[in-house]
């Protein structure tokens, strides 16, 4: 017994050992193909080359079934930082998830969710890319349900639904996009432009996978997932899916198109710095800055930059996952509160994961030579210098003036309030810090190394006026602070939980749809099913079947010599005719 | 175990008339192995002292082959055809088909479970044959409508296992009476099945001393689930293998008249509605174990539901 029991405990130990070699290696293979991504997408678009590799299955109707993947600096460079990403968070996950019982499962989920990316990234054909596509709303379903409570079950569910919305949407455009008789993108772009149907569902399908306007109401509700998966889902995977098929397809965006891009773009970074400055859940703060900084993408995108947007795409997901990396260790050094106002004077209870955190913050600011500043600069002076509406002009000059106002209500809540809560820094893992720290040193030098690197010349001429805009609109948030505390205070005014509920997004994307449903239901059973016709049919062929069993029955139960006397009466009957 | 000869012989004699039956060119002769086969069957049922049902068999046979071989000799001396009210009359009571079917219940609920077997399938044999050969489908619209009504409403109220049985083998008289004046491929396909199925379903209440419906819940999970597709499969729900003869009937019926097709899929509701009331009974309670209660486990044709008959059927009719 007592060598049972050693045995046991051996195997245990050893099976952890493994657990910890399992994702030691994943860990080391994901760097491995990061650097080997980066080192091969430098030399594709050193050389501008770009490799298809076709298999092909069938031929109908005039129709090519294939598979294909495409190589070329695009996709390699994403694919590079998907997989640094994913590398970092599950090395950071060995940390975070260590007590959790069911920790097989989580990284085989994350897995199968960098998989599908990989295969959407990689794969540039409409009917092979809805596996990866789909792949990446069933796994994100399977990672938000992952914690098996209440909230997380209602907050996957949106999730599904509103990504399946978008599988629907990629589906008709599939349905299109038939008439060209291929899918491929490389096809695609022979063409000079496209049915306009089509390339409408396309860009619906890409909104509703990147959270734009209509169907933003689902990214904050999946922070419901474990702070590793937020990380890696918010920062460079299943967001961006939608903000990389718009810049594959960036050439056919016509006028009314773009029209219709810049007025949601701009509409939803409205949304998210409103609702960033007014929400007190940390992780959902990162989640509307992320939905903020990916309609700042589809803005620069739509205005003509997309490979300023791309690059942006890039730097945007390596200080994002460090952000949530960071925001979850706090989480779980108080406990598990992800309330901001429990949180303060962060800065000296825990000054190594803080400055990461301060770091990624500015990058996402923009704040001179952090990474973030490189594209983000960049893409304004494109906006200023383009022929634009001074409104939109406004707007976009005013979301950027919003980001700046939430990250500094993050930093002030964070860092200068007074101690609420003492922080248990017992439970911090080295693991969780080497990642954090590796990712802290990409999101300083990953900007400027892409404009090294890639030699991406941009060279713009304008008024100084316009440059120090936005730090004037920062000086005007200095003095106008003390009026959106007032604001914050005041939380029964109407304006403020107009700003704080997203819009009301949440309720007209789920209470407002289904109420309706619901409502028809009910209509429809008191009509139907507790009306009438449930007398007249059913009670009458019922009490009709009766009867006739009863008298029946009656016939039955009987002696013989009525039998018979029965019959003798039938045949006399008969032959009387 | 005793080996009973005299039984043995009764039953082999059953199966020879059947088959004579089946093969005779001559109605004389179905006639009189019509005659030696119930003979047969009625010192098979005086087995049980205590009832006396060979008795009253024996008075309602005799009957009727009185009628038969009247009818057929009056028609052979008029020198018309066969095609007469009396001779349907007198196979009719033999058969029990409705109005004649009141004696079937009350006898087959008295009977044991093999009995019940010929009765329900053996003996009908070698009437249908005549049926097949001497009167044609329109004389027998009316009979075969009601015989439908009766088989299937009646059902509804019974608790009493054989009782149930009877009422479904008078509803698949049906059936069987226009599978025989289809064609021969199609009264074969049906019988074989229907037999089959019936074999496989009165050898299973016999083995487990099955009498009453709500006995059903005294059994395994597994054994229910046999039984239950079983019931259906006679009923003739589509997945099932019984849904099959039934399909080709319907498909051939239809050619010759609309409003017997119709009535057998409507009333087919009513009694596949008896089955599932039975079946409820089965899944109303989990197995609860009865005392010295032996369990009986029929491996053999368990297969019969499963939809690979269908093919060979296919095959072999097509």
């Amino acid at each position: 017994m007592c060598l049972n029991k050693n045995s046991f405990w051996d195997f245990g130990d050893s099976n952890k050992d493994l657990k910890k070699l399992f994702v030691l290696k994943n860990k080391f293979f994901f760097f491995f193909v990061f650097i080997l991504f980066f080192l091969v997408g430098l030399m594709f678009h050193l050389y501008q080359l770009s490799l298809l590799l076709t298999y092909n299955f069938f031929f109908m109707n005039s129709c090519n079934f294939s598979l294909i993947f495409l190589l070329d600096w695009l996709s390699l460079m994403f694919l590079s930082v998907v997989f640094l990403i994913s590398g970092c968070v599950f090395l950071y996950s060995l940390g975070y998830m260590s007590g959790d019982s069911y920790v097989i499962r989580f990284y085989f989920l994350v897995f199968m969710f960098v998989c599908s990316m990989f295969f959407l990234i990689m794969m540039p054909d409409l009917m092979c890319l809805i596996l990866g596509w789909d792949g990446l709303g069933l796994v994100s379903y399977c990672l938000v349900i992952y914690y098996q409570s209440d909230v997380s079950l209602s907050s996957g569910y949106l999730t599904l639904f509103i990504n399946r919305l978008g599988d629907l949407f990629l589906i008709l455009s599939i349905c299109w996009c038939m008439n060209y008789g291929c899918w491929h993108y490389f096809y695609l772009f022979t063409f000079d432009n496209l049915n306009i149907y089509m390339i409408f569902f396309l860009i619906l399908a890409c909104l509703t996978k990147s959270a734009q306007f209509p169907f933003s109401s689902w990214l904050p509700a999946a922070m419901a997932a474990p702070t590793p998966v937020s990380s890696l889902v918010h920062s460079s995977t299943l967001v961006t899916a939608g903000v990389y098929l718009i810049i594959r397809f960036s050439k056919f965006l016509s006028s009314d198109l773009i029209f219709f891009l810049i007025n949601l773009s701009l509409l939803t970074v409205l949304l998210s710095g409103f609702g960033a400055l007014y929400e007190n859940d940390l992780s959902k703060i990162i989640a509307f800055s992320t939905m903020g900084q990916l309609s700042f993408m589809i803005f620069s995108i739509v205005m003509g930059s997309h490979y300023l947007g791309f690059i942006h795409l890039l730097i945007h997901a390596i200080f994002k996952s460090l952000l949530f990396l960071c925001s979850g260790i706090f989480i779980s050094l108080l406990m598990g509160s992800q309330d901001i106002r429990n949180m303060g004077n962060l800065g000296l209870q825990s000054p190594l994961i803080s400055s990461c955190f301060l770091i990624s913050l500015f990058s996402s600011c923009g704040v001179p030579f952090y990474s973030g500043f490189f594209s983000k600069d960049l893409i304004i002076e494109l906006v200023v210098l383009s022929e634009i509406n001074f409104f939109y002009l406004l707007i976009f000059f005013f979301s950027i003036y919003l980001t700046l106002v939430y990250s500094f209500r993050l930093f002030y809540f964070l860092f200068i309030c007074k101690i609420n809560f003492m922080i248990f820094n017992l439970i911090d893992n080295k693991y969780m810090k080497v990642s954090c720290l590796f990712l802290l040193f990409m999101s300083i030098i990953f900007g400027s190394c892409q404009f090294w690197l890639l030699d991406l010349c941009y060279v713009n001429v304008f008024d100084e006026y316009y440059k120090f805009l936005i730090i004037f609109f920062f000086i005007y948030f200095f003095i106008y602070f003390n009026v959106f505390t007032m604001l914050n205070m005041n939380l029964s005014s109407f304006i403020v939980y107009f700003l704080s509920q997203m819009w009301f997004l949440p309720f007209f994307s789920s209470t407002f749809i289904v109420s309706k449903f619901f409502n028809k239901s009910n209509f429809l059973f008191s009509l139907i099913d507790l009306g009438w016709t449930e007398y007249l049919v059913f009670t009458t062929i019922y009490n009709l079947i009766k009867n006739l069993n009863m008298h029946l029955d009656s016939l039955h139960l009987n002696s013989l010599k009525m039998y018979m006397l029965s019959y003798l009466m039938f045949i006399f009957f008969i032959l009387m005719i | 175990m005793k080996l009973n000869t005299s039984k043995m012989m009764f039953i082999y004699v059953i199966f020879m008339t059947t088959l004579i039956s089946l093969s005779s060119n001559n109605w004389l002769t179905i006639w009189i192995m019509m005659e030696t086969g119930l003979f047969m069957l009625i010192p098979l049922m005086s087995k049980n002292k205590i009832n006396d049902q060979s008795m009253k068999y024996f008075i309602i046979q005799s009957t009727s082959s009185y009628i038969l071989i009247f009818s057929i000799l009056w028609n052979s001396l008029n020198e018309t055809n066969l095609n007469s009210l009396m001779t349907l009359i007198s196979l009719m009571i033999k058969i029990g088909m409705p109005p004649f079917h009141t004696w079937k219940p009350m006898m087959m609920s008295n009977l044991g479970w093999m009995e019940c077997l010929i009765l329900s399938t053996l003996i009908k044999i070698p009437p249908m044959v005549l049926i097949n050969s001497l009167i044609d489908l329109k004389m027998l619209i009316l009979p075969l409508t009601m015989t439908l009504m009766v088989g299937s409403i009646s059902g509804i109220n019974q608790l009493n296992l054989k009782k149930l049985m009877a009422y479904s083998s008078i509803f698949n008289l049906t059936w069987m009476t226009s599978s025989f004046l289809l064609s021969k491929k199609i009264s074969l396909t049906f019988m074989i099945i229907y037999s089959m199925l019936n074999l496989k379903t009165m050898f299973f209440f016999k083995l487990n001393n099955l009498i009453y419906t709500n006995q059903m819940m005294h059994m395994p999970l597994k054994m229910k689930l046999v039984m239950n597709l079983n019931l259906l499969s006679i009923s003739g729900l589509p997945p099932l293998s019984g849904f099959f003869p039934k399909w080709i009937i319907l498909n051939e019926l239809i050619k010759n008249s609309i409003i017997l097709p119709s009535i057998m899929v409507i009333t087919s509701v009513i009694s596949m509605f008896v089955y599932i009331q039975v079946n409820s009974f089965s899944f109303s309670n989990f197995y609860v174990k009865k005392k010295n209660n032996k369990i009986f486990w029929m491996k053999n044709l368990s297969a019969i539901n499963l939809i690979i008959l269908i093919a060979v059927i296919n095959l072999w009719v097509y």
